[in-house]
C-alpha cells in the first residue's frame, strides 16, 4: 500500500433542485445512497450523532455526522473494512447550476490501495442512481 | 478486501469484590477508570440495544454497537478500529456472582488473526486490572496510556 492516503473528487449533475437531492441523499428508503444497501441505525442524521449501516446483521459501516447544513452540505466520517479501519472524511456539497444541483464528493484519508480505490466504484454507482432517479423524475 | 481468513479470541477474568450490579453499571459509566470510555478523550456513548458507541484514545478512532444488555449479567457490543482492520468483532462481558464477590469475564472474539487484534489480549487486562481496582480495598488507581501501551505505536485495545 503506497502511505500516502487516496482522496477522491466526484462531481455530477443532478436534474432537481438543491433541497431536493440533498433530501434523496439522506433518505435510506430511496436506493441513491449508502444507507439504503442495509439496516441503519443513527438515522436521520443530526450533527454529533453516530450512524451504522448493518448488511445481514453486520456493521460494514461506522460513522459521525461532523455538519449538516440543509440543502447544501453534508459532513460525515466513514469506517469500514474497506478502509482497514481507517477513519476517513466525506463532504458532499449541492450548489445550484442550470439543469439543476451540482453534486460535488470529497472523500479524504482512504488506503491508497485497491481497496481504497474501490470507493470511486462505489461512489459512482450511486451517483448514476441519483441521477437517473432525478432524470426519470424530469420526464 | 484482503482480510485473514482465521480468527482469534481474548478471554480476561477478574474476580472483583463487588456486586455484578455494581460492576455492571460501572462498565458502563465513563467515570469509572478501567472502562474504555474512562480513557478516551473524546467519546460517544449510547448504552442501549442497538446503540452506538465512538472513543478515540489518542486520536484512533474505534466504534462499535450495542447488541445485549441483561443487567446485571451480561453486556454485548461489537467493535470496530484499525486494529480490527476494520472488520466488526464482539465484545461480551459477563457478571457471575461468586460468594461474596463476582467473576467478571470478558471475551473479545472475531478479531482478524493479526498481530495489531493480538494486542488487544494486553489492552483487554490492564483495563480490567484498572476496573477491579476500583472496587473493595483497591487502589483506586487510574489509567494512564503509557502504562497500557509501553512500547506500542497504536491504542489496543
Amino acid at each position: 500500500m503506497n502511505s500516502r492516503p487516496l482522496t477522491l473528487n466526484l462531481r455530477r449533475v443532478i436534474a432537481g433542485p438543491p433541497a431536493e437531492v440533498y433530501r434523496a441523499w439522506l433518505d435510506p428508503r430511496k436506493p441513491v445512497n449508502p444507507w439504503s444497501v442495509g439496516r441503519t441505525l443513527g438515522f436521520p442524521p443530526k450533527a454529533g450523532n453516530l450512524y451504522c449501516v448493518l448488511v445481514e446483521g453486520t456493521a460494514y459501516i461506522f460513522g459521525r455526522v461532523l455538519k449538516l447544513s440543509k440543502g447544501k452540505e453534508f459532513r460525515f466520517t466513514w469506517m469500514s473494512p474497506y478502509t482497514h479501519g481507517a477513519e476517513t472524511r466525506v463532504t458532499v456539497r449541492f450548489q445550484k447550476r442550470a439543469g439543476g444541483t451540482l453534486l460535488t464528493l470529497r472523500h479524504t484519508g482512504l488506503p491508497n490501495d485497491k481497496d481504497g480505490r474501490l470507493h470511486a466504484q462505489g461512489w459512482n454507482q450511486f451517483l448514476v442512481k441519483l441521477e437517473t432517479h432525478f432524470g426519470q423524475k424530469a420526464r | 478486501m484482503d482480510k485473514p481468513a482465521k480468527t482469534i479470541e481474548v478471554k480476561v477474568e477478574r474476580t472483583i469484590p463487588a456486586s455484578p450490579q455494581e460492576l455492571f453499571d460501572g462498565w458502563l459509566n465513563p467515570k469509572v477508570p478501567g472502562t474504555p470510555w474512562n480513557a478516551a478523550e473524546k467519546f460517544t456513548l449510547e448504552a442501549k440495544v442497538e446503540g452506538l458507541f465512538f472513543w478515540a484514545p489518542r486520536g484512533t478512532s474505534h466504534y462499535g454497537r450495542f447488541t445485549q444488555l441483561d443487567r446485571p449479567g451480561l453486556i454485548q457490543h461489537t467493535w470496530v478500529s484499525p486494529n480490527t482492520l476494520g472488520q466488526e468483532s464482539v465484545v461480551t462481558v459477563t457478571f457471575k456472582k461468586v460468594g461474596d464477590e463476582t467473576r467478571m469475564t470478558l471475551v473479545h472474539s472475531g478479531l482478524p488473526d493479526c498481530e495489531p487484534a493480538r494486542g488487544h489480549e494486553k489492552g483487554w487486562n490492564y483495563f480490567l486490572g484498572i476496573y477491579g481496582e476500583q472496587f473493595g480495598k483497591g487502589s483506586r488507581q487510574e489509567y494512564r496510556w503509557e502504562e497500557a501501551h509501553p512500547r506500542s505505536e497504536g491504542p489496543k485495545p
